[in-house]
């Protein structure tokens, strides 16, 4: 009797350590189970915008997309249909100037497209960014001997509609800005000769002249600038804030990690190449991040 | 005697014809019809005793020097002197307007005390207001925003320099600052998360602050000085970075 006894008690004790380790499971996977319900943005189905004509920042050629948004995207969509159980496609031929429409009418859920986030976007769409700063610069045909601010007295330079490169060519004051409807205008109009020099953000020019067969030789000029630093964000459509900040935790990890450096040297080799100190140069900081994702306006 | 007189509700006046006169009472008519029953006005008239004049009137006095001398700016810092002197000022009221009296009556000998310690209290509220004011007045917070002037260099970019010129009137001891930091084109650039700048008092190298960011508040002493007082700025940005800036607040202090 008295061995049956303990063998019964023996299996309550059994049971019960059973169920209680069970509910210390359930209660383990409900808290650490992600509260999702495969909506993103209050959407199932996820449109990214994306540029198609930006050589080391997002190219669609031969069938095939390259470029270091190129790459982002990738491995956003990776998280967007791993983590939050949406389904994600691309539409890769959004114009500088239609990004913030694209946004504000239902169109594109995000915009990933070398897009610079500044306080007056900011009040349009949020942000969530930046994953890549930048400066402008100058893209040359080699021998033109512009070196300096100086050389670009009387000049033709030209940028794109859309973008923010316009208002800081403003500085140089001698210069003739030249319209182009997009960057891949500008850079033809470099190639015949009918412009001296196309202006924009360092990483695009460096893209086209990597992109650019030798004997065409143009190049991005060293050291030249004008205007402040650019910092590239993701384009939110505004009132999504929750999953907004989601997106900008993902980014930070994204930004912190191995990817970023190892898509921006696949992406931009010549860049890299020729700016030893390419990393402090371009990969933002958290603080910085936290600044601009999801906001109104700027924080300090 | 007002027993023999009729009441206002009982007297009848007739006055028939064109230009007609009419004598009696009807000036008990009219106080009635203007102050409601006169038989009550004229009991409190009664109670309103000479005695309870000279608390009210002095604290009303005290009440209006509190407020001549109330310094100008945060009114806020000020809201509970301005309560005290209301507070004293109702109070010493309705001592003058019998209520003190009727209560202290209706309480019995007991309470005897309650009018004149009610009168003192009311005095030392006013008085109490009176010193507050003047404490305020001579080291309180003095908001300056308003008359706070920058001068800059254009554009004010990396390493640019800007001067907050602040006049010490009333002399404080200190001045407080707090800088707003904009994008001069909000359209092209956003470095106001990257913007910072150092700030110290003109002839005073030992008077900084550095590393300030946009709105962040900062104080520094004036050490004696007097008249215009001149905080220069340097700021620090990235490059090509154009920037604006505006006082978000001036203060002098203690």
């Amino acid at each position: 009797m008295k061995g049956t006894s303990r063998t019964r008690s023996g299996a309550r004790r059994r049971r019960a350590a059973a169920a209680v380790a069970a509910a210390l499971a359930l209660t383990a996977a409900a808290c650490s189970g992600k509260d999702h319900d495969g909506r993103f943005l209050g959407s199932q189905e996820i449109d990214v915008a994306m540029h198609k004509d930006l050589p080391g920042m997002s190219l669609f050629e031969n069938y095939t997309y390259s470029g270091f948004d190129n790459a982002l995207y990738l491995d956003l969509e990776k998280w967007l249909e791993g983590e939050e159980g949406v389904q994600v496609t691309r539409n890769a031929d959004v114009s500088s100037a239609a990004r913030i429409a694209k946004l504000q009418s239902g169109d594109a859920d995000l915009v990933v497209a070398s897009f610079s986030i500044t306080p007056d976007r900011m009040k349009e769409v949020d942000f969530v960014g930046p994953y890549l700063t930048t400066v402008q610069g100058f893209l040359v045909r080699s021998g033109s001997g512009i070196r300096e601010h100086a050389d670009l007295s009387g000049k033709r330079i030209c940028t794109w509609d859309g973008t923010t490169s316009r208002v800081a060519l403003g500085e140089l004051r001698n210069s003739v800005s030249v319209g182009g409807t997009d960057a891949e205008q500008c850079v033809r109009k470099l190639r015949q000769g009918r412009v001296d020099a196309v202006s924009t953000d360092q990483v695009l020019l460096y893209g086209f002249a990597q992109h650019s067969d030798d004997a065409e030789g143009l190049e991005v000029v060293p050291d030249l600038t004008v205007g402040a630093p650019q910092h590239y964000g993701i384009g939110v459509a505004k009132g999504h804030r929750e999953d907004c900040r989601r997106l900008a935790d993902w980014l930070k990890d994204y930004v912190g990690g191995r990817e970023w450096q190892g898509n921006f040297r696949e992406a931009l080799p010549l860049l890299t190449a020729e700016q030893p100190d390419w990393i402090s140069r371009h990969k933002p900081e958290d603080e910085l991040i936290d600044a601009h994702s999801c906001v109104d306006r700027p924080k300090t | 005697m007002s027993g023999d007189r009729p009441h206002a509700r009982d007297v009848t006046v007739g006055v028939d014809g064109e230009r007609s006169l009419g004598f009696g009472y009807v000036h008990l008519l009219n106080l009635s019809l203007v102050g409601g029953d006169w038989r009550e006005v004229a009991g409190q008239v009664r109670r309103w005793s000479g005695w309870n004049w000279p608390q009210f009137l002095l604290v009303l006095g005290l009440d209006a020097v509190a407020l001549f001398i109330a310094p100008d700016g945060d009114t806020g810092r000020l809201g509970w002197l301005y309560a005290v002197m209301a507070v004293a000022l109702l109070l010493s009221f309705c001592r003058v307007a019998g209520v003190v009296g009727a209560l202290a009556e209706r309480a019995g000998k007991g309470m005897a005390y309650l009018p004149p310690t009610l009168s003192l209290g009311c005095v030392l509220l006013a008085f109490l207001a009176v010193v507050g004011m003047r404490y305020y007045a001579d080291h309180g917070e003095v908001d300056v925003t308003g008359r706070a002037r920058i001068t800059a260099e254009e554009p004010l970019t990396d390493g640019g320099l800007l001067t907050v010129t602040v006049r010490n009137e009333p002399a404080r001891d200190r001045v407080r600052l707090a800088l707003v930091l904009a994008d001069a084109v909000p359209g092209a650039q956003s470095c106001v998360p990257a913007t910072t700048y150092d700030a110290r008092l003109r002839g005073s190298g030992a008077r900084r602050v550095e590393g300030v960011r946009s709105e962040e508040a900062f104080s520094l002493p004036l050490g004696g000085i007097r008249g215009d007082v001149h905080v220069e700025v340097v700021l620090h940005t990235d490059t090509g970075c154009r920037m604006g800036v505006r006082v978000a607040d001036a203060a002098l202090h203690d």
